[in-house]
């Protein structure tokens, strides 16, 4: 069996290589992960090999909501250096917004997501450069 | 258990209130905002009625002795946890060690901090809020110091690994410029000049710097009471709006006497206190008359309102179990 952990594994080495779909075949298990085309993950890597990449992922079925509207919070923007479980937006169903974080220390190095853009629990919703 | 570094002394433990003691002369004390203080209790899971630490003046730090989870909700004061910035609805974890720190007020006037379970002080007179006239409730019936321990009333429930921030209602109607509060025509109301009538329900008034957890007082249009002789003193209830000889009004709060002699113009209805407790000195505030029923009306949205972030909370829950 695979847990969340192994999940979230393999789809950042997806991410990571660009492998679109993956499928795995073992005893009687089978498993195929497929990630939605986008751009080619790799590009910023090449162009700055000292640098890593991370996605801060969707904790939740949901809307995106950048952080700065309601809140209180300054609004963030590609550029800008935030800390490892910082907040950088959310994904609202109803009321509620789950909080998507940081999972390192970094620079956000994609655009922020348009607020109403729909993501799935464990999709990336921003990307941040890493400094390893 | 979270330890108090610094705060300001005007921050309390309160409740919804003590009910039930009013023709003895006590009054309710209890929350000024019950909107986000319920709102703090139900990101934890806690009943809403759950004691939490009202705190009006800012900076306030804390330090959380052993890790576990708490939530905020009220007055945006550039929060941050371990130097992380919180939004001004938060419900997540500490760390121990992890210093909880609020800054300046930028929008609102008051932060509601909650732990899980409430905070764990006794229960006086059924309530758990702090009286502050008569010295009792709440912790040890006074305003929090530095070196005081909040304790959690049940074990830390671990919340999954995500936080939380909700969709408040707004505190001003979109555009509007001033804080809008329905209320109904009070006792005296017929005794005023109709011009002050007129000017009570159509001009703004402004919160001046005498307002705290009794009342506010406001500044604006002068009022004309008309009626002569002199008034008997009757029961006073938060959101009266009494308007004294200067012809200024003031509003009853959380801890308002229960009696009083001042001519009564209206009655703030209870959904709206919170907004009047968000409010600043200098913010602009306008009376909107309404009927009973509108009154009433506005009572059960706003439990509704409540109810349905208790189901969404359930919701967003029980997906999270079914991923972990």
């Amino acid at each position: 069996m695979f847990d969340k952990q192994d999940l979230a594994r393999l789809l950042d080495a997806m991410r990571a290589h660009g492998v679109g779909t993956l499928e795995i075949e073992g005893g009687d298990m089978f498993l195929r992960l497929a990630l939605p085309a986008g751009p080619a993950p790799a590009t910023a890597a090449e162009a700055k090999p000292a640098t890593a990449t991370a996605a801060a992922c969707s904790p939740d079925i949901g809307t995106f909501l950048p952080r700065g509207s309601d809140d209180g919070l300054p609004a963030i923007a590609p550029g800008d250096a935030v800390r490892a479980a910082e907040l950088l937006g959310y994904v609202a169903q109803g009321a509620v917004r789950a909080a998507v974080t940081a999972p390192a220390d970094g620079i956000i190095a994609s655009g922020i997501p348009a607020p109403g853009t729909l993501f799935g629990h464990g999709d990336p919703v921003l990307t941040l450069e890493t400094r390893p | 258990m979270i330890e108090v570094l610094f705060i300001p002394p005007a921050a309390t433990v309160q409740d919804l209130g003590r009910d039930g003691y009013w023709s003895q002369g006590l009054g309710r004390a209890g929350v000024m905002d019950a909107l986000s203080h319920s709102v703090a209790n139900m990101l934890l899971g806690n009943d809403v009625d759950a004691a939490t630490l009202e705190i009006p003046l800012t900076p306030a730090r804390f330090r959380f002795r052993q890790a576990g989870a708490f939530a905020l909700a009220g007055a945006a004061c550039g929060a941050t946890l371990a130097g992380r910035p919180l939004p001004r609805v938060w419900a997540g974890m500490a760390d121990a060690g992890d210093v909880l720190e609020l800054g300046p007020m930028t929008s609102g006037a008051r932060s509601y901090l909650a732990l899980p379970g409430g905070i764990d002080v006794p229960a006086v007179l059924g309530s758990r809020s702090t009286q502050l006239r008569e010295g009792f409730g709440g912790l040890e019936g006074r305003v929090l110091a530095a070196g005081d321990v909040l304790r959690a009333a049940s074990e830390t429930l671990p919340l999954p690994p995500v936080g939380l921030s909700l969709t408040m209602p707004a505190l001003r109607a979109a555009g509007a410029a001033e804080i809008e509060l329905r209320a109904l025509p009070s006792a005296e109301h017929g005794d005023f000049a109709p011009a002050s009538r007129e000017a009570f329900w159509t001009t703004p008034y402004t919160v001046s710097q005498q307002s705290n957890r009794q009342g506010y007082r406001l500044e604006g249009e002068t009022l004309a009471y008309e009626a002569s002789g002199e008034l008997r003193s009757h029961g006073i209830a938060p959101g009266i709006v009494q308007v004294p000889g200067g012809g200024q009004p003031i509003i009853q709060l959380a801890d308002s006497a229960t009696m009083g002699g001042y001519p009564k113009i209206a009655a703030v209805i209870e959904p709206d206190l919170w907004r009047i407790a968000q409010a600043r000195p200098g913010d602009r505030l306008r009376f909107r008359q309404v009927t009973l029923a509108e009154a009433a009306l506005a009572a059960r949205t706003q439990q509704e309102w409540l109810a349905g972030i208790r189901t969404q909370l359930e919701g967003f829950l029980t997906r999270q179990r079914g991923w972990l």
